[in-house]
């Protein structure tokens, strides 16, 4: 990338034949007229698939580098066929051999292939940038550690940790985990519990639990806000193809946690709920939470005004990293 | 050889459509501020072969000449014509106005701080 941006620069520029300076306006002409091609796909591409993030740069003015660039490329390549159509002209070497207007188009294939050359790998690069962080992570087995933080699925000597740290991030909220309920559902599926420890102090966790049939007509029929409203017999060990439903009950952090240690977490949760391709069900309390929810297509199956809702999916929502909520459901 | 080689060689450049055809792969946020970064930068090394290549034509007095045998051979001289048409295209990129607000480097860069501003918001 670093090559094509140097020639971007400076190609039949340094130390040029007189060819060279016939392909250079070539190349120029060519470059004035993609410039626009790019900028009215780009603008078109951002409005119409981040309109949020178009009217957060437009604060300040700082989209006008975008939009200006839709119009006055036009004018820039309207002043360039002047340019080839006196080079043309005017030039005064047509003995050499070689016609203006031929070493004019070399120069603008030459753009042309220099275009194509950057998007191309730029785009092979994003592929794998997009396309890498969760899926990459979500290959990893836990436990996963960084520097001063650990993710691991939680033990029962974690569980009174838990507790305690849900009480803190969701003040005022009733349907908690108990000792008890986490040792019925961790303790059926413990890779259902994840938590992430800093310098040894619990700081976040995630809870995604499988349940049976019966489960699932329970959560269906009883407004559970909670897997501890559930009997054992609710709460399956696994989770693959033949699981009808799970809860994702819970992704919580402190303010302090690792951001590199959330993707892992995040990571984890997506795996789990990627195997699985039936119902998901889940109950956010916070309103993050539930903006979450409802712009990855769950529907509300309980309407009750004076309580936190159920929502409801089936299959899988693919995740797009950067639209994940900042803050607890 | 006609015109229309360039025009041929004009149309081989990468369409609005094709672009837009690759950006639509581009899903999450993160890939739209790699893209962005990416962007500004082909644009600018782009755009600073404008005064360069006016320089370049300016500095080859001889290539492009009337062709009438007027004397004295520099009134026959064409290029700073040819290059003032070039350079048409850095006119606004060197804006000096609003405090040099208007140099498209530095509206480049507002606009892909703004971008990543976003984006951190949202990671």
């Amino acid at each position: 990338m670093a090559e094509l941006l140097d020639d971007a620069s400076t190609l039949f520029l340094t130390r040029p034949s007189h060819a060279d300076v016939l392909r250079a306006l070539g190349f120029h002409v060519a470059l004035e007229y993609g410039a626009g091609e790019e900028f009215r796909a780009v603008d078109s591409f951002l409005t119409r698939v981040h309109p949020d993030l178009v009217r957060h740069v437009q604060r300040n003015h700082n989209y006008d580098w975008i939009s200006l660039h839709t119009i006055v490329e036009d004018q820039h390549f309207a002043a360039g066929l002047h340019a080839v159509a006196d080079a043309v002209s005017f030039y005064a070497h047509h003995q050499s051999g070689e016609s203006a207007v031929t070493l004019i188009a070399e120069g603008a294939n030459a753009f042309a292939s220099l275009q194509k050359r950057y998007y191309s790998e730029l785009f092979k690069e994003l592929e794998t940038f997009h396309s890498s962080p969760l899926a990459s992570l979500s290959r990893r087995n836990l436990p996963i550690a960084g520097a001063f933080w650990i993710v691991q699925y939680a033990s029962p000597a974690d569980w009174a940790g838990v507790c305690a740290l849900e009480r803190d991030l969701f003040p005022g909220v009733e349907e908690l985990f108990t000792p008890g309920c986490l040792q019925t559902s961790a303790g059926k599926f413990p890779q259902g519990l994840i938590v992430v420890k800093q310098r040894d102090e619990l700081v976040g966790y995630a809870a995604v639990f499988p349940l049976t049939s019966a489960g699932e007509a329970a959560v269906r029929v009883g407004n559970i806000l909670t897997v501890c409203s559930l009997a054992p017999g609710d709460l399956s060990d696994q989770i693959d193809e033949r699981t009808p439903a799970v809860f994702f009950e819970v992704v919580a952090f402190r303010e302090d946690a690792s951001r590199a240690a959330r993707k892992i977490v995040w990571s984890q949760v997506v795996k789990m709920l990627r195997h699985h391709v039936g119902r998901i069900y889940v109950s956010p309390v916070s309103g993050v939470g539930e903006r979450m929810v409802t712009t990855r297509g769950f529907r509300p199956l309980t309407y009750q005004a004076d309580r936190p809702r159920v929502y409801e999916r089936t299959g899988f929502w693919h995740e797009r990293s950067g639209t994940r909520p900042r803050s607890n459901m | 050889m006609s015109n229309d080689a360039i025009d041929i060689a004009l149309k081989e450049s990468l369409t609005a459509t094709q672009l837009a055809d690759s950006l639509g792969h581009v899903t999450s946020t993160l890939g739209v501020a790699a893209f962005a970064h990416a962007f500004a930068l082909f644009n600018d090394a782009l755009a600073a072969r404008v005064p360069f290549l006016a320089g370049v034509i300016h500095a080859t007095p001889d290539l492009f000449l009337i062709p009438a045998l007027t004397e004295p051979l520099f009134c026959r001289r064409r290029n700073a014509q040819i290059a003032a048409y070039a350079m048409y295209a850095a006119n606004d990129e060197y804006s000096l106005g609003d405090g040099g607000e208007n140099i498209h480097q530095r509206m480049s860069q507002h606009f892909l701080e703004s971008v990543l501003d976003y984006c951190h918001d949202r990671s």
